[in-house]
């Protein structure tokens, strides 16, 4: 039976491409996204403005700022195969493909889950995954994003 | 919750700045993944690959029938991700007696 892991975590604060997670896959399995939410954590700017973020795979796995444990949501469940990265300091190579492109409003949140078998897969590849990143912003802004999957 | 497709890949839910909350279905290409939220009337071209029996994004990379999984083994043995399947060939039997 396949198993649900969830990791957070924000961007650092810029204007463009500044990842938030990155769920990076292992030779031995496929992570599914089957479940994520951005939100901004930074006041709105006083000018209005949208956020544009993408969901895409990565080639290759960047420089994070942390890597935090994913959390599996059950808690009898063995620890995660794929790692997590977020806040990171050199972005991870995004494939050309990407997955979902959406505009929010700054003072907006979006949250999107999968149906059964609509999930974001990443390669079964090392150091590939799937991540979530600001993609353009005009004023800095920091976007917490929470991506969960199974393997 | 109320649907407007039958079968969608997704849902969404998106807070606006007053406090107000959209809810939509997504679909998924079935030969890239993209997903976007199903607005009919939007004038968006998507597509539709008979082989796969799925919706296609409309991109023209998406147009020759390259399946998700296909790609994914692709990325996974270090082929080009758009190397198609190689095809299959019936070869009809000879007759008995």
């Amino acid at each position: 039976m396949s198993k649900n892991y969830v990791v957070n975590g924000p961007n650092a604060s810029g204007t463009a491409n500044k990842t938030c997670v990155n769920v990076i896959g292992s030779a031995a399995i496929r992570p599914m996204v089957n479940y994520f939410a951005v939100g901004p954590t930074t006041a709105p700017n006083a000018t209005d403005q949208n956020y544009e973020f993408i969901v895409a795979r990565t080639t290759a796995a960047g420089t994070a700022g942390s890597s935090p444990t994913p959390l599996a949501l059950d808690p009898g469940d063995a620890a995660a195969v794929a790692t997590a990265a977020i806040t990171h300091s050199a972005e991870p190579t995004y494939a050309a493909t990407l997955l979902m492109q959406m505009y929010v409003n700054q003072r907006g949140t979006f949250q999107w889950y999968a149906a059964p078998g609509g999930e974001f897969i990443g390669s079964a590849t090392s150091a590939n995954g799937v991540a979530l990143k600001l993609s353009a912003v005009t004023a800095a802004m920091v976007l917490d994003g929470t991506v969960q999957w199974r393997e | 919750m109320r649907h407007s497709l039958r079968k969608p890949s997704g849902h969404v839910e998106i807070s606006g700045p007053f406090g107000e909350l959209r809810r939509g279905d997504t679909l998924k290409c079935t030969h890239c993944q993209f997903s976007w939220i199903v607005s009919s009337g939007s004038g968006k071209v998507r597509g539709f690959c008979s082989n796969c029996a799925g919706y296609t994004c409309g991109k023209p990379e998406c147009g020759p029938c390259v399946h998700f999984e296909r790609r994914l083994e692709n990325l996974e043995a270090g082929r080009p991700e758009l190397t198609p399947m190689s095809s299959s060939i019936l070869v009809p039997g000879l007759p008995c007696g």
